[in-house]
Parts: structure tokens; C-alpha cells; sequence
């Protein structure tokens, strides 16, 4: 009879080894999906290796021993186990029916005792491939970390060089900064306007003094005219003088010939004397009114051509401070805009900060995954005991049981919602998490 | 500013963390363990906030702050967890040892930030 179970936990543990080699060869070139599905792979394998031994074990003492239908608890075990069992095998699909498998044998069902010792030397091999499962996964969490690590340390660096710009940018482009360059030119522009006041009175006065000259120029005319005035009556008396002397030139015969002859020059002298005196006069006269209306006419063109001038240079003045304070808003807006671009920056930077920390979940999964290997090491060392020492097979303590153990440290929902889907236990799957309580 | 003081044994964790408080204006300190926090506020340091981890080796997260509850330096400072685990019992014991809330990881950084100014006004 202990033969007879032997048999049957060698096809079960064969096909256990088997899946626990695939897992070790998979994991060597394998990402963490396919390595946790081949892990998943092994825990259900060797799930199914303690419930089929278990079960056969309670079989085989129940064919065996017609006293077995006395004892109530090897009944209730093997009920149990068998019920368990056939609740698996509509889960495990790709698990070998083991009893149709042993009914196929028929006779000679028993393994030889060089079959138990391969077995137990397979078996002995586990611990082996445990502990490269387990290197694989702190490889996984080292190559995880530093990949989190760097991702991190660039992901600052980027931030370090946007806030570096962004802050240039402000401070470039600061508000009192502007202000101050604003102030700036406003000042020169107020010292130009004052200028052009300056330039104003400066006008004003030239042209008074052009009016003055003017009038200076008039009452010199006048004084020539005025001497010129003296010549001509001088020429009209002396023309009725020497009228005079001819009337008593006349009156006095032949002896009056000679002063006849000399007032008659005279009286021609002083005509010429007077158009002369007429001439110059009118010239005068007219160069005076020349100069005049030259004068005016030379002052107001000038006067127009200054005030246009100044006209345009205070419009240009005007257009400059106007563009001035439009340049001053358009910085603002472009500070405006650079600030919350800034701010649209930061978020997804400080998201990404926060979304490292994705690492230290994995990291701890896969610390739960390496305790569940080490549950299996223990429980495959556990069954080989058994086979070496057949009498201790039944102290062997269920996969489930140690895995169900372990699901009560798990820290994640997540991690019981997979536990209870794959082995029926493990906690409350339904329960919701509350991310953020404050007491 | 007294500095938030930020206790975890993953050097990922508090380097996440790190970066958001800086870039938040907010001054911290780290510590890899629990001991090692302990130490630090026996030594003067009187953390504005304490954010600490639950599972970490030697000793966890809820027995630290019971230890932190005992120090006149952080009698009154707010302490929250920062853990992956979401169990209610542990959230339970976290309160009655003096806990001021429990988050569960990963935590987004504005909600941290908001409760994190939250707890220290109050």
C-alpha cells in the first residue's frame, strides 16, 4: 500500500518539478508578467501536488484497511480533500488526471525503491531552484530600483532646468523690472518735451527780436528820411533864393547880369539838389518796406516751420510713450503666459514624482512572491521527508494551508483579490480601499 | 520652518517624496528606519510632520510613532502613514497609537501635498 502512494505522488511531483524547471528557465530571459504567470503556474502546481497526495493518501486507507471505515477523521479527511480536489480541477485545466492516470496502470502500481530515491534525489533538487527563483526576483527589485532611481534623478533634472529658465524668464521679464526701464524713458522723454518748451521760448524771443530790429530799422529810415526832408527844403529855398537874386539881377539892368546868370545856376543846382534829395527818398522808402515785409515774411515762415516741427516731434513723442506702454502689456502677457506654462509644467513633473513610487509596490510584491517560494521550498522538503519516511506523510502540513498563512501578511487588496480568486481564500476580496484617511 | 520628517526603508519612496516636498518649497529630513527617525528627534530635531512608512525592518511604522507620542518633541506632531497596505486593522491600531491619518501608496502628489498642508495648519 505505501508502494501504491508512492507511485502516485511520483507522477504528481514529476509533473511538479517540471513546472518548478520551467519556472527557473523561464525566468532567466523572461519579463516580471510571464515570470509571475509562471510562478502562478508553480504555486497552482504544487497546490495541486498536496491536495492529490493528500488525497491519495486517504484513499489508499480507505481501500485498504477495512478498519479504516471506523475512524471518522480519515473519513472526514478524505471527503474533504476530495471535494477540494474536484473544485480545483475546474480551475487547473492543464493539471494531469492523476486518477484515471493510476487506473490506466492497473497491476503493478507500486514504484521500486531506486524509484523513490530518484524522487527524493529530484526533489532534493528544489532548494536549488528556489534560490535562483529568489536571486531572479531580487534582481528584478535591484534592476527595478535603479531604473525608478535614474527615471527619478533625470525627471529632476529636467525640473531643475525648467524652473531654472522659467525663473530667468520672470526675472527678465519681471514687472519692476519693466517698471523701472519704463520710468527711465518717460524721464527722457519728459527732459525731450522740455527741450522743445525751451526751444519754443527760444522762437518766441528771436522772433520779438526780429520785430525789434524791425522797428529799429523803421525809426533809422525815418531819421534818413527825416534828413533827407532838411536837404529838400534847403533846395526849395534856395531855389526861391535864387529867384530872388534874379528879380533884382533884373531890377538893377545890365549890371544885374552876372547875378542873373549865377542865380540861374543856382536855381538849377538846387532842382537837381532836390531830385536828388526826391530820389534817394524814395529809394529809402522803398527799401525800407522791402526789408520790412522780407523780415516778416522770413519770421513767420520760420515761426510755421519750427511749430510744425516741433508739432511732429511732440506727436512722435506722444506714439512713442503710447507704444511704450504697449510693449510694457504685451511683456506682461507674455510673463502671464510663461508663468502658466510654467505651472502647466509642474504638474505632469510632479505627477511623474509621484508616479516612482509604482517601485517600492513592486518591490514589495515581489517580496510576497519570493515568500511563497520559500513556502513551497519548505513544503516540497517537507514531502521528500515524507517519501524517505513514509509513517511522517500525513504531518506534512497542506500547501494551501502555508499559502492561505502567507495571504494573511499580504499588505495589498490586490494581492488578496488574486489569492481568493486563484485558492478560494486569502481575505475579503470585495473590500474598498480608502486611499487617504484622516483620523 | 521646522522640516517634515519622512521615515521609509525604500530609497525610492523618499527620494519621491523628497523631490515633491522641494519642489513644494517645503523643508524635510529622511531617515531609512524607524530607529534611525527615533534617533534623530532624541539628538533635537522636532519634525514639523512625520510621515513614516509601516513596513520596515526592526521596527514598524505604528510602533514608531508610539515611541514618537512618548518624546516632548513630537508629542504633538502630526504623524501620518504612508504604506501600501490598506488593512483596516492595522489602519485601527495606527489611530489608537496616535496616528494623525493613514494613506496608501502610490499617492498622488497633489493630494499629499494638500493633506500634508492640511494636518499643519491644524
Amino acid at each position: 500500500m505505501m508502494l501504491l502512494r508512492s507511485e502516485r505522488r511520483t507522477v504528481v511531483l514529476a509533473v511538479l518539478a517540471g513546472t518548478f524547471a520551467a519556472c527557473g528557465l523561464l525566468f532567466q530571459q523572461t519579463p516580471l508578467p510571464l515570470l509571475v504567470f509562471s510562478i502562478g503556474g508553480l504555486l497552482v502546481a504544487a497546490f495541486r501536488v498536496g491536495q492529490v497526495v493528500g488525497s491519495r493518501t486517504a484513499r489508499a486507507n480507505a481501500g485498504t484497511h477495512a478498519t479504516s471505515a471506523t475512524d471518522p477523521d480519515a473519513n472526514a479527511e478524505s471527503t474533504a480533500t476530495t471535494s477540494l480536489v474536484a473544485e480545483r480541477e475546474d480551475r487547473v485545466d492543464n493539471v494531469v488526471d492523476f486518477h484515471t492516470a493510476l487506473s490506466e496502470r492497473g497491476g503493478n502500481t507500486e514504484p521500486s525503491t531506486g524509484d523513490i530515491d530518484r524522487i527524493v534525489a529530484q526533489l532534493a533538487e528544489y532548494p536549488a531552484y528556489v534560490d535562483l527563483l529568489k536571486r531572479q526576483l531580487h534582481s528584478v527589485t535591484t534592476v527595478s530600483q535603479d531604473a525608478a532611481e535614474s527615471l527619478l534623478k533625470s525627471l529632476l533634472d529636467v525640473d531643475q532646468r525648467v524652473t531654472t529658465l522659467m525663473g530667468f524668464l520672470q526675472s527678465a521679464g519681471s514687472s519692476d523690472s519693466s517698471e523701472r526701464i519704463l520710468r527711465r524713458i518717460e524721464d527722457q522723454l519728459s527732459g525731450c518735451r522740455q527741450h522743445l518748451v525751451n526751444l519754443g521760448d527760444e522762437q518766441k524771443q528771436s522772433s520779438q527780436d526780429a520785430i525789434a530790429f524791425q522797428s529799429k530799422l523803421a525809426a533809422e529810415t525815418d531819421s534818413v528820411l527825416q534828413v533827407l526832408d532838411g536837404v529838400q527844403q534847403i533846395a526849395r529855398q534856395t531855389t526861391m533864393l535864387s529867384l530872388n537874386v534874379s528879380i533884382e539881377a533884373a531890377r538893377v539892368g545890365d549890371l544885374g547880369k552876372g547875378f542873373a546868370v549865377i542865380a540861374h545856376e543856382i536855381r538849377s543846382l538846387a532842382g537837381e539838389v532836390q531830385h536828388l534829395a526826391d530820389n534817394v527818398h524814395e529809394r529809402v522808402s522803398g527799401l525800407m518796406s522791402s526789408v520790412s515785409a522780407d523780415l516778416r515774411e522770413q519770421s513767420q515762415k520760420r515761426q510755421d516751420t519750427e511749430t510744425l516741427a516741433m508739432g511732429r516731434v511732440t506727436d512722435a513723442l506722444g506714439l512713442l510713450t503710447t507704444n511704450l506702454v504697449l510693449l510694457l502689456q504685451h511683456q506682461r502677457e507674455v510673463l502671464g503666459r510663461v508663468k502658466a506654462e510654467n505651472e502647466d509644467i509642474a504638474q505632469p513633473i510632479m505627477a511623474m514624482m509621484g508616479s516612482i513610487q509604482f517601485q517600492d509596490i513592486v518591490r514589495q510584491q515581489i517580496e510576497q512572491i519570493t515568500s511563497m517560494a520559500q513556502e513551497v521550498e519548505v513544503h516540497v522538503g517537507e514531502v521528500r521527508e515524507g517519501l524517505a519516511t513514509p509513517s511522517t506523510i500525513r504531518q506534512v502540513e497542506m500547501l494551501t494551508e502555508r499559502l492561505d498563512r502567507l495571504a494573511s501578511s499580504y499588505v495589498m487588496r490586490e494581492q488578496r483579490d488574486i489569492h481568493s480568486a486563484v485558492l478560494g481564500n486569502g481575505g475579503s476580496a470585495a473590500a474598498a480601499v480608502v486611499s487617504i484617511e484622516l483620523f | 520652518m521646522k522640516p517634515i520628517l519622512l521615515v521609509d526603508d525604500s530609497t525610492t519612496m523618499l527620494a519621491s517624496l523628497s523631490s515633491i516636498l522641494t519642489k513644494a518649497g517645503l523643508a524635510f529630513k529622511t531617515a531609512s528606519h524607524a530607529q534611525e527617525a527615533l534617533d534623530s528627534v532624541t539628538r533635537g530635531l522636532a519634525p514639523s510632520l512625520v510621515i513614516t512608512d509601516y513596513h520596515m525592518p526592526g521596527m514598524h511604522g505604528v510602533e514608531l510613532i508610539s515611541r514618537l507620542r512618548k518624546l516632548p518633541a513630537t508629542r504633538f506632531t502630526p504623524m501620518l502613514v504612508l504604506t501600501t497596505d490598506s488593512q483596516q486593522d492595522k489602519r485601527a491600531a495606527a489611530k489608537a497609537a496616535g496616528a494623525t491619518g493613514w494613506l496608501v501608496k502610490p499617492v498622488d502628489p497633489a493630494a499629499l501635498l494638500q493633506v500634508v498642508r492640511q494636518v499643519m495648519v491644524a
